[in-house]
């Protein structure tokens, strides 16, 4: 571009100012080039910028890793004074609010992500602070796709997954769960004011276009709605939401917990309850959730004394806490 | 939707854009160098003349089909695929854990790789044979030929199909969130997952993706212009040359 410039001036030289409008043709060039430049010079200050903040972020992730051993995860981290202690890592999405969410400030007893400078947040962080604390072990929070969690836990990339994730059986085949933490009921989110507003039982839900997460029950007991347009599942609750909102779906199958704050954080969606009778028919093992850990794992015994030591109540207490906490609902 | 809810949502949450782009960012840019280092490397050895006999021609052909499976292999299965086998197959099967980062830059550096030996194969053929045949003709081996003359011209050709791989890189780095990359798609799937606006927040990424994709349209765009060089003393030569005969005549009448 510099060259060009330079040139111009050359032709304006050579023509030894002959022709006046030649000469306002160039200047014009030259200002349309100078804004030209002015434009790129701030997308590539974006683009430093961009890079010099991810690669201060890459830098935790070398340093910090949870991926390493936990004993020399302990001898980078911790000050020589402090005991090393050994490290609890924890999987889970951090984007399945109100069970575990991600956020910028440590508020409300947020736990630092590992390799990143967010925290994650929510009912199985919670959890996960007892557990860790009842191990006598320091809590690590290891952000995973969902998809990632069993594959992690199997390649020892983490611990334990604190997920929101129900112990069945097929999970069972590959991986080993505590007893249960928290235990929900099968809701259907469906749009205010829509066709399905006010669907008291699962008989109203014939033809509708229902979908649930990919990989979970949920997606299983969808067939147990007679007459359903079934659709293809979806990987994550934000998908299945924006679905519900554009009107691809009439509705998801979620858990009571996820629904109730999916209801709150949006006034166009509806949560619909079952009776008992009426509702999916699920078995406990299903809308339980538990820790999902390692085959042979020598943690399920330590955890479950943990867990067992809090009650239903303090379940609904803390759940009721991180419903309120959730980002959505501030 | 309302443009006030973009800005809060940018208020709260812009670190977080901001440090899943520069992740974005970073992983593309290595990849995209580290993989036009392979594909320049296996472009130079494809285009080894099969010598007549012996040893080194067995070598070679062993060589070649190596490389034909590896750009078979990683061309024709998705990144997405690659980086659950590579990252979580290390562990199970290897024993080897590796850093999310050092299995982000490994995955799609392979990828651009394999895409990039295909594009500087490509970029070697357009160089005329009299090229060749001259570097020959002076006493060059083939390392020679390549790295003087084939080389610095092929990548002057290859450059805008690079470009086109680093825009791709940029964008499907995205699918390394399934090994835990907080890249950017992975960053908005969790600023939705927490607030529960959808739209507004991958709107937001949206503009973000194109602002480092026009970024890098603009910066290649501007390599390109001066790896040609100036042009314009062409230009000056010609506009002279139109105006010639005009002062060419005046002159002549003031002679």
């Amino acid at each position: 571009m510099f060259l060009e410039d330079l040139s111009s001036t050359q032709v304006f030289f050579d023509r030894k100012l002959s022709s006046s409008s030649i000469k306002i043709k160039i200047l014009n060039k030259g200002r349309i080039k100078l804004k030209k430049s002015f434009l790129m010079m701030i997308m590539a200050t974006l683009l430093i910028a961009a890079l010099v903040v991810g690669c201060g972020g890459n830098t935790t992730d070398n340093t910090n890793g949870a991926q390493n051993p936990p004993v020399a995860n302990g001898d980078n981290n911790q000050a020589p004074s402090e005991p090393v202690k050994e490290v609890f890592r924890v999987g889970m999405e951090a984007g399945y609010a109100p069970f575990n969410w991600t956020q910028i400030g440590d508020a409300n007893g947020a736990v630092k992500i590992d390799g990143s400078p967010e925290y994650a947040g929510g009912y199985d962080v919670e959890i996960a602070k007892r557990i860790a604390e009842g191990l006598g072990r320091e809590l690590v929070i290891v952000k995973t796709d969902w998809d990632g969690l069993v594959p992690s836990l199997q390649a020892d990339k983490i611990d334990a997954i604190i997920a929101g994730m129900s112990p069945t059986a097929k999970r069972k085949e590959s991986i080993d769960f505590s007893d249960n933490y928290y235990k929900s009921d099968l809701v259907i989110v469906v749009k205010k004011g829509g066709k399905y507003d006010g669907a008291t039982s699962l008989k109203d839900f014939n033809g509708a276009k229902v979908t649930a997460q990919l990989n979970t029950f949920h997606y299983t007991v969808v067939d147990q709605i007679e007459g359903v347009n079934k659709q293809s599942a979806m990987d994550s609750f934000p998908a299945m939401r924006v679905a519900l909102e554009a009107g691809m779906i009439d509705g998801y199958v979620s858990e009571r917990p996820e629904g109730v704050s999916a209801e709150a954080a949006n006034a166009n969606f509806k949560l619909i309850e079952f009776t008992e009778a009426d509702g999916f028919q699920t078995s406990d093992e299903d809308t339980a959730i538990a820790v999902g850990l390692a085959k042979g794992s020598d943690l399920v015994g330590p955890i479950n004394e943990v867990l067992a030591g809090i009650s239903l109540d303090e379940q609904k207490e803390i759940m009721d806490k991180a419903i309120e906490n959730q980002p959505a609902a501030q | 939707m309302s443009f006030a809810l973009i800005v809060d949502i940018l208020i709260e949450y812009w670190p977080m854009f901001l440090r899943g782009a520069g992740k974005t960012l970073l992983v593309a840019i290595v990849g995209t160098i580290i993989g036009s280092i392979i594909g320049l490397m296996i472009g130079v050895i494809r285009t080894i003349p099969e010598p007549e006999k012996g040893i080194k021609k067995h070598l070679l052909k062993a060589v070649n089909m190596l490389i034909g499976a590896y750009i078979e292999v990683f061309r024709g299965t998705p990144m997405m695929v690659q980086a659950m086998v590579i990252y979580y197959g290390s562990a199970i099967a290897l024993g080897v854990q590796m850093d999310i980062l050092d299995a982000a830059f490994l995955v799609i550096s392979i990828n651009t790789g394999a895409y990039m030996a295909e594009i500087v194969r490509g970029g070697i053929i357009s160089i005329d044979k009299g090229q060749y045949e001259a570097a020959e003709a002076i006493g060059m081996n083939h390392l020679q030929t390549m790295v003087n003359v084939v080389l610095p011209q092929a990548i002057r050709n290859i450059l805008p199909a690079t470009g086109n791989e680093f825009i791709i890189n940029i964008k499907d780095s995205s699918v390394l969130s399934v090994i835990g990359l907080t890249e950017l798609f992975y960053q908005s799937k969790s600023v939705s997952g927490a607030n529960y606006k959808y739209f507004e927040v991958f709107l937001i990424t949206s503009v973000v993706y194109l602002i480092m994709t026009i970024s890098v349209t603009k910066i290649l765009r501007y390599v390109e212009r001066r790896m040609d060089g100036a042009e314009n003393y062409d230009i000056l030569g010609n506009q002279m040359q139109v105006e010639t005969p005009r002062i060419v005549g005046q002159e002549q009448k003031d002679k």
